[in-house]
């Protein structure tokens, strides 16, 4: 089925989502750094990432025997800290910045918001228990996933995420503008 | 729908971390000159120069700055003139921005041949920008943390320099936005946002 436009679609407004984009990130690294680092290490941190962490590589591998301390993932084998930086925070910062900084229904953002934290909660969560078996039994291996494959194969995923909410947001706005 | 480029942006990704991984040194080589001239400029009194070494079996990118004249550390501590102070980083972290920034420009979908050109063109003058704004400041900053260290075991306080403020942001997440907004400025540069024109017949 065919429709003529009898007017251009809007222009993305780019260069104020760029603005917005980068405002709101720089606000989200802001207010992150208000945290204390006490608070972060030992209860953020700790009940937030470790603690489930030390959870499944036990139960996957139980001879590992994990401990999970504060920020840090412990074992015979290879002591895991997580810091600033590891949390995932950044790339969520990223993408909700970039959700938020897009003209779509408020509905739309929220569930777009709620979908990103969980995603790179969850993918951050593999990454840490991932990059403890690297760094127990492939050592050479995990500088160049730590500090270049997996951090750039997360923004990949994260303009991935944004691409597939952002069509499905700009769709259902567009319609609900053509609906009678 | 999506499915597609995603798949061509994993792939692109894929393609350009190999890359990197395997002639990383000689892509950033050329560069060497203009980040230690950058680095030189945000360390006063100290004469940089920055090289590509192996250390333990990974190519690193070590700054070595030399005191040209006494450097205050601290209340009443100076380092000495003709000191060299060195600071490493390894070269795959210094091309995360290169890999996301083209990634992004080779998977985005253009219509035509010159689209494509344009955001080569404009890709390539903005990752000398991001390389300028990001691998001094890393090394720089690594010296600075190493005279916040020692100041700090000596009991006295030193201010903190605008460009170690800037190499936290960047160590945080900075280094992940800046790529992404040079993307999306290459793109809307190169006008080659899709766009229908009045008239034009489009599927529903």
């Amino acid at each position: 089925m065919f429709v003529t436009s009898s007017k251009p679609p809007p222009r993305p407004r780019l260069w104020l989502f760029v603005l917005v984009f980068a405002g709101g990130y720089a606000l989200f690294h802001s207010l992150y750094f208000l945290i204390p680092d006490r608070m972060l290490r030992e209860q953020i941190y700790h009940f937030g990432i470790v603690a489930s962490a030390a959870e499944v590589i036990n139960l996957v591998a139980p001879a590992e025997q994990v401990t999970g301390k504060h920020n840090r993932l412990s074992s015979p084998r290879a002591v895991l800290e997580i810091v600033r930086g590891c949390d995932g925070s950044g790339v969520i910062f990223l993408l909700v910045a970039a959700i938020l900084a897009l003209a779509a229904p408020w509905t739309h953002k929220g569930a777009g918001v709620a979908g990103a934290v969980a995603l790179i909660y969850l993918l951050n969560q593999l990454r840490i228990i991932g990059l403890y078996f690297v760094a127990a039994y492939r050592p050479a291996w995990f500088t160049p996933l730590h500090t270049y494959w997996v951090p750039t194969l997360f923004i990949m995923i994260a303009c991935a995420y944004f691409a597939w909410w952002s069509t499905r947001a700009t769709r259902s706005s567009q319609a609900g503008a053509l609906a009678p | 729908m999506l499915l597609k480029p995603g798949l061509r942006l994993i792939a692109v990704w894929l393609v350009l971390s190999a890359a990197g991984t395997l002639f990383g040194p000689q892509i950033l080589r050329p560069a060497l000159p203009m980040l230690a001239w950058i680095a030189q400029a945000l360390m006063p009194g100290h004469a940089a120069r920055i090289d590509i070494q192996q250390q333990d079996g990974e190519a690193m990118l070590v700054l070595s700055l030399t005191t040209l004249r006494e450097i205050p550390v601290a209340l009443g501590v100076f380092i000495p003139p003709g000191k060299v102070i060195p600071a490493s980083s390894h070269v795959l972290h210094n091309l995360v921005p290169a890999v996301i920034l083209w990634s992004v420009l080779i998977a985005w979908p253009v219509r035509r041949l010159a689209e494509r050109a344009r955001l080569m063109l404009l890709g390539v003058a903005a990752t000398l920008a991001i390389l300028a704004a990001t691998t001094p400041f890393v090394l720089a900053g690594l010296v600075e943390t190493s005279f916040q260290d020692l100041a700090d075991q000596l009991g006295t306080a030193r201010a903190e320099p605008w460009f170690l403020t800037w190499m936290i942001f960047l160590e945080s997440g900075g280094r992940w936005l800046l790529p992404l907004l040079a993307a999306a400025l290459c793109i809307g540069a190169g006008k080659v946002a899709r766009q229908d024109k009045p008239g034009e017949l489009t599927l529903s």
